[in-house]
């Protein structure tokens, strides 16, 4: 051993060994090793007992070996250590994070379920029908307005499809755009549809319809916004109806200033065509024939200021100035049998008012009018009737509360039935008059939204004329003093 | 000029008119015969000979019509439909005398065969003229054939 050990340790190693007799030591020494490289190694020794004998025993080991374990061992605890404080505080971020989710993910959750809450709130609002439907066109979802609008139970509805409760007339529409959405050509569509009932009743509404698509591009589902327009419809009819009814009362004013400007212009030809007559017969001294012409231009001008005259009549049965009172069917037929009496006793007509009695409320003397007029009509064109009589009365006709004046005069041919209410229409010329008069009665008619007809049995069979007064028609109320 | 008289069927309302036309037509040698009905009704049925004018003698097929519009009981745009509208009847010239100017009455009446449209002037000499000039048209240059009695 001692050849080894280098020259410097021999005393190192000597002090070694002495001490090895009496117990384990250690030291360092450095080994020269073939080559003469240094080896620098840890000498353990101890007494080792053999038997009787006592020995020592060395443990030789490699210093720079074990430096170089040892070095490598705390670099790698060193790493370690690093590595475990690194996955330390990434572990705490990551901690971190998590937490920050959780919070987020608690608040997302308290927006989600007020979002949803906010959605159902809308989906169950009463305003609009809503509803989530199938591909297949099923009914998924529906609120209780949808369930409304079409009378039937979200039970029933859950178990249909929108297809069978549209209007035939509408489907084909609503499908092709249907169809157009589902291969992806359009996101959604709006338009104008009917639904059917479960009554039967035709509803119309507005549909917007919108999908949800899955992520391949399909639709998951499709939403529908349905708005019933009913009362849109109505308000349109009423609006048709308002233009329907101005273009006619236009019709009737062309018809009006027509008639008056013809009606006018007649007379006025007359007049002076015969004033050149009348200046010939000056010139030839033809007193006859002068006294003719005088007495044609006298007609002319007559007819000219009756014209006139039933015109502003006319003009003013359209708006009527007396304050509107209550009276009662059967005094308006007084006040009107008064007013003709003078024309009733010259033709011998008797007359009777049916004991049937309605109030009504509106201007006393345009509704008397309107009687007195039908009554000096029927007087008229009575003919040479026998036992001339005139009735006049108030019946129901399917809830109708119809009024009527009737003779048993000449009659009149179904063909003039409707011509005769028009202004200055007259059958019979030699009759006097200018045809005003039933012109001015549907005017009156009119004015409380009633309509005026007449049957006839043919000639001979005499008149009925039949009107109705639904705006002069008073409800019967409590407490009103009739 | 020819010089076989000619039916005139006059259909006017206003005796006044009825009386200008005539004294114009009294003024010429022609023989023509003026006749008159008062209304639309009249004078279909004086063309289909009905009720008074059944008689063929008494109420001979017109050469000619003079139409007012305004008429009662049938208008005159009615009859005027109704002559064209025949095959009867749709030969014989039908001339509009009417106080109407209004535009939609002429295309109404052009567009009925009317064969001519006339407005009665407010005016003695162009009345006058206008009768005139119609008597020398119509009933002295215009020729008309002779159509088969029916």
């Amino acid at each position: 051993l001692r050849s080894f050990v280098a020259d410097a340790d021999q005393p190192v190693l000597t002090r070694l060994l002495d001490t090895a007799e009496r117990g384990s030591c250690r030291g360092e020494v450095t080994l020269r090793v073939d080559g003469g490289v240094a080896l620098p190694v840890r000498l353990g020794l101890s007494p080792l007992r053999l038997g009787p004998e006592t020995v020592t025993a060395m443990v030789v080991s490699d210093e720079t070996l074990e430096r170089q374990l040892t070095a490598g061992l705390e670099k790698r605890v060193l790493d370690r250590t690093v590595d475990i404080n690194e996955s330390r505080l990434a572990a705490l971020n990551l901690l971190d994070d998590a937490v920050a989710a959780r919070d987020r993910l608690t608040l997302t959750n308290a927006a989600l379920r007020a979002s949803e809450a906010r959605f159902r709130r809308y989906f169950e609002s009463t305003l609009i029908g809503i509803a989530i439907t199938s591909p297949t066109k099923g009914w998924v979802e529906v609120n209780d307005r949808l369930c409304e609008m079409l009378g039937y139970s979200r039970e029933e509805l859950l178990r249909m499809t929108w297809s069978e409760l549209t209007d035939p007339v509408d489907l084909a529409a609503d499908l092709a755009q249907f169809e157009h959405m589902l291969a992806g050509d359009i996101e959604g569509y709006q338009m104008e549809k009917r639904f059917v009932r479960k009554d039967g009743r035709s509803v119309p509404a507005e549909l917007s319809v919108g999908c949800v698509r899955l992520a391949t591009g399909r639709v998951d589902y499709v939403v529908a916004l349905i708005q019933d327009i009913s009362r849109r419809r109505e308000a349109e009819m009423a609006m048709a109806q308002i233009t329907k009814d101005l273009e006619s009362k236009n019709m009737e004013l062309e018809r009006f200033l027509y008639s008056a400007s013809h009606d006018l212009k007649s007379p006025l030809v007359t007049v002076r065509t015969f004033l050149g007559y009348v200046e010939q017969d000056l010139a030839a001294a033809d007193t006859e024939r002068l006294a003719k012409d005088m007495g044609f231009i006298r007609a002319a001008t007559d007819k000219m200021v009756q014209l006139l005259d039933d015109l502003l009549e006319i003009s003013r049965a359209g708006r009527l100035i007396d304050i509107p009172v209550t009276v009662t069917f059967r005094q308006l037929a007084g006040d009107a049998l008064v007013s003709v009496a003078g024309r009733i006793s010259e033709r011998g007509v008797t007359t009777v008012v049916a004991e049937r009695d309605v109030t009504l409320y509106g201007d006393r003397n345009r509704l008397a009018e309107i009687l007195q007029n039908l009554v000096d009509n029927a007087c008229k064109f009575i003919g040479d009737q026998k036992a001339p009589h005139i009735e006049i009365g108030v019946e129901m006709r399917e809830a109708e509360t119809v009024f009527f004046v009737r003779d048993n005069g000449i009659g009149i041919p179904a063909r003039y039935h409707e011509k005769i209410f028009d202004l200055f229409e007259r059958l019979d010329t030699a009759t006097e008059g200018t045809g005003i008069g039933l012109a001015l009665i549907r005017r009156i008619v009119e004015f409380y939204e009633g309509r005026i007809w007449v049957e006839s049995p043919g000639p001979g069979q005499g008149a009925c004329f039949y009107f109705t007064l639904p705006g002069a028609l008073v409800k019967p109320t409590k407490g009103e003093a009739l | 000029m020819k010089g076989e008289p000619i039916v005139i069927l006059l259909v006017e309302d206003d005796v006044a008119h009825v009386e200008i036309v005539r004294r114009n037509f009294e003024g010429y040698r022609l023989a023509n015969t003026l006749l008159h009905v008062p209304d639309g009704q009249a004078a279909l049925d004086y063309l289909y000979r009905q009720n008074e004018y059944s008689d063929p003698v008494k109420s001979p097929r017109p050469g000619i019509i003079l139409l007012d519009l305004r008429l009662p009981k049938v208008d005159g745009m009615e009859v005027l439909t109704r002559i064209k509208s025949d095959p009867k009847l749709s030969a014989i010239p039908v001339v509009i005398l009417t106080t109407s100017k209004a535009e939609s009455d002429m295309v109404k009446a052009y567009a009925a065969h009317a064969n001519s449209y006339l407005v009665k002037p407010v005016d003695f000499t162009q009345f006058i003229e206008l009768m005139k000039t119609f008597g020398y048209y119509w009933l002295a240059w215009n020729t008309l054939p002779k159509t088969p009695e029916d």
